[in-house]
């Protein structure tokens, strides 16, 4: 097992701190951080979505889903 | 900083008549402070060359003065991901014609306070003079120390405002009102590197730090070119050589800025784990139970529609009869002639619809507001991803049933182009509410009330939704896999917390649309009756002639050069002219069918069929269908028989009659390539499906 998750790997109702953002396109990676998806933030994951793939997330004080693509990209620490 | 108590406004600032901006993130409340602040002193308007919604308004402050305000659209950030959100920043730095900013009022929610001050801190660094309203509607108050330490942190006036509480509103217009408003520092340049790009910037172009900013991001304010262009390309390069990530490094400072202030002041715990909305969201986002509460939130908004649009309903068709006696009571001549049929008998029926369109934008305003709709987009992006749509497709289709206008404006808030365009291609599909009248009526005439069980007619109509609905899902999934290929986009959604929908903002929306309908939408129906009147009436058939008057008339004239076209589909030369005057909008083939078989308002008397909706028709609409069924051809056989209603039925389901349709179609894709494509694949799918159901249907037997 690889030292930084995803947030793909967590199990519903895990806590994690964002690590980094593995360096997708630019735009996407602004975005993300734009919501407040900067490193040493944390987040809790709710759920994902049925038959589909969004993952739903606690993220500073608001509820967050995001597209499986994005979320994978997120490195995490538990 | 101690806040100055306001001082009165000066007379400089009076006779530029002070705009200001309101901007925000979605569901920050910015909407309702619009609406309490200006009250029906508000219009809507197009932003020149897009059809963004520019809503702006006036209200008075506490000394008298009028002030402008423009609601701008919501965002999550200054950089744009959306047409909406793009025109937020166009609009603050100046670049729309004819909208002037001269100030900013940013709305922070105390609900998603981090985001909100990220959104804050962007336009602070726009150094504009700014204000600060925080919306602070929940129990979860701040206390005066913690909004001093805020207005500190941000350095410009902070405002707390409470919904329907009259003193905060009081307080919020005195603080508009100020002469003059501290702004933020110009830049606030991290790096050296950037600050340095910053200056040959300004140099270079002769702008403000908030600008040369925007140009580094790639903004191209002023449409720059040749040497220019290759100045800042140049400027562009060297600062990515030597600080590769500032874009990035700009929103991390921020949001450090924000994490130590909300750390130093405890502002509040993340106790979301608590609250009532995490709660609630493991039932609505439940993979099981979700579906439940899906089904059972948009079963009852159907349901409540069409059995509370009865009441209302009644209300105007009594109102068309008290109108219709009055009439009737005159002397005969033509202009009587005209008000009781070509005014009455067009525009009285449209009218009766009304109703049911409103109610179900109440309905869609209520989900929206309450906070639902991010929850149904949640669960129904994966299904709607299967046919090559995504989750925010949905809001655009389920106002489709009401009008796809609405709907096709709606798409804005789809980021990819292709998933956006396939929406709007198939919202026509939808069957809106327009067609529901036709439908109602037609099978009444198929299936006649006192020979047909009830639940036969609901069955029926159900089946009439479901499969429009589906061969829309359909269309969407054909044009994704051949016509428009591309991969999906990547989605963020914010889920907001659970709320009580305000009802004031929820009634301002349907004010608006009824506001359009009695200014833009009837005049086009009444002057298109009045027309389609004329042509129905002249030239007068000579009495000697033992023929229906209308047979000789212009449009009978029309209707029996189009006969060879449309008979084939079961279809004689009355309905060729109904189906013709549906082109400009489908309402009007039961108000052409009105002028020409002169079907005259009901007794206002209820047929009860028993059923809970759809039984209790206004008594005019089964006397409708009662008229259209006692219609023979020459030969003395129906006209309207099973069959070709059901051709009939094919045809509305899937035609794009829709002017008003095409033409929004055309501004939000930008060409008349679409909507052309639209009209003429809609059309084509529609007659050959009339055709093939009619043939298919004699040769097996039917009638």
């Amino acid at each position: 097992m690889s030292l930084f998750l995803s947030l793909l790997d967590l199990k519903p109702g895990e806590a994690c701190t964002l690590e980094s953002i593995e360096p997708v396109d630019t735009s996407t990676a602004l975005k993300l951080q734009e919501l407040g998806l900067t490193p040493g933030v944390a987040l809790v994951f709710l759920r994902r979505s049925p038959m589909g793939d969004l993952l739903a997330f606690t993220l500073r004080g608001t509820f967050i889903a995001l597209r499986r693509e994005a979320a994978a990209c997120i490195r995490v620490r538990l | 900083m101690p806040i100055s108590p306001p001082a009165p406004i000066s007379s400089a600032l009076v006779s530029k008549g002070l705009s200001y901006a309101l901007v925000g993130r979605p569901n920050s409340g910015k909407t309702t402070i619009f609406n309490a602040l200006t009250g029906l002193r508000q219009k809507v308007g197009n932003y020149p060359g897009v059809t963004v919604e520019k809503r702006y308004g006036s209200f008075s402050s506490p000394h008298g003065v009028v002030l402008q305000v423009l609601d701008l659209p919501g965002a999550q950030s200054l950089s744009p991901q959306s047409p909406d959100e793009a025109i937020l920043r166009d609009v603050l730095f100046g670049l729309v014609p004819d909208t002037r900013v001269d100030r900013i009022v940013c709305v922070i929610d105390i609900h998603s306070l981090e985001p909100s001050l990220y959104f804050a801190l962007q336009v602070l660094e726009l150094a504009k003079p700014t204000i600060v309203i925080l919306n602070n509607s929940a129990k979860k108050a701040l206390s005066s120390a913690q909004v001093q330490a805020l207005e500190d942190f941000l350095g410009v006036p902070v405002v707390v405002y409470k919904d329907q509480d009259r003193e905060s509103l009081i307080r919020l217009k005195l603080f508009l009102s100020r002469a003059s408003m501290p702004r933020q520092e110009e830049c606030v340049c991290a790096s050296a590197a950037l600050s340095r790009a910053v200056k040959d910037i300004q140099n270079a172009l002769a702008c403000s730090p908030a600008e040369a900013l925007a140009y580094l991001e790639g903004k191209d304010l002023k449409g720059l070119k040749g040497q220019e262009k290759a100045m800042l390309e140049r400027i562009q390069a060297s600062l990515l050589a030597e600080e590769p990530s500032w874009q990035q490094n700009r929103i991390q400072q921020r949001y450090q800025r924000i994490d130590s202030f909300i750390q130093s002041q405890r502002v509040y715990q993340l106790s979301l784990e608590n609250s009532l909305s995490y709660r609630m969201d493991r039932w609505v986002l439940h993979p099981v139970f979700g579906w439940f509460v899906l089904t059972g939130v948009f079963a009852g908004i159907f349901f409540g529609v069409f059995s509370l649009s009865i009441y209302p309903m009644r209300l105007l068709e009594k109102g068309f009869e008290g109108i219709q006696g009055f009439l009737n009571t005159l002397p005969p001549s033509h202009t009587k002639d005209l008000l009781c049929e070509g005014v009455l008998g067009g525009l009285g029926n449209v009218i009766l619809f009304l109703p049911q369109i409103l109610i179900l934008f109440f309905f869609i305003g209520v989900l929206e507001l309450s906070g639902y709709l991010p929850r149904a987009i949640f669960l129904l992006d994966g299904p709607l991803r299967k046919v090559g749509l995504q989750g925010r497709s949905f809001i655009p289709l389920l106002s489709s049933y009401g009008c796809a206008i609405p709907g096709i404006l709606a798409t804005r808030t789809i980021g990819s182009w292709s998933e956006r365009l396939a929406t709007i291609l198939i919202a026509p599909w939808i069957s809106c509410s327009a067609r529901l009248p036709i439908y109602l009526i037609l099978i009444g005439v198929m299936l006649p009330s006192p020979l047909t069980p009830i639940g036969y007619k609901v069955g029926f109509l159900v089946g009439i939704y479901s499969v429009s609905t589906l061969a829309a899902l359909g269309l969407a999934a054909a044009l994704r896999k051949y016509l428009m290929p591309g991969h999906v986009s990547e989605m963020t959604l914010e889920l907001p917390r659970y709320q009580w929908p305000s009802l004031r903002t929820i009634g301002f929306n349907l004010y608006e649309r009824l506001r359009v309908f009695v200014s833009r939408t009837a005049p086009f129906i009444m002057a298109f009756s009045i027309i389609f009147w004329f042509l129905s009436n002249y030239p007068k058939a000579s009495p000697s002639l033992q023929q229906n008057p209308i047979e000789s008339s212009y449009a009978g004239q029309i209707g029996k050069a189009l006969e060879p076209l449309i008979k084939p589909l079961g279809y004689d030369w009355k309905i060729g002219i109904g189906i013709l005057s549906s082109f400009a909008a489908r309402e009007l083939f039961i108000s052409t069918l009105g002028i020409l078989y002169n079907v005259q308002e009901g007794t206002g008397a209820v047929e009860d069929c028993g059923c809970g909706c759809c039984g209790k028709l206004p008594a005019s609409r089964s006397k409708f269908s009662s008229v259209l069924l006692s219609q023979q051809n020459d030969q003395g056989q129906r006209i309207y028989t099973p069959l070709s209603c059901l051709s009939l039925i094919i045809f509305y389901m899937f035609a794009l009659q829709c002017t008003s349709t095409l033409v929004i179609v055309r501004k939000e894709t930008g060409s008349w390539k679409w909507p052309c494509l639209q009209f003429m694949a809609m059309g084509a799918f529609a007659y050959i499906g009339a055709l093939i159901v009619y043939q298919v249907g004699r040769a097996l037997g039917f009638v």
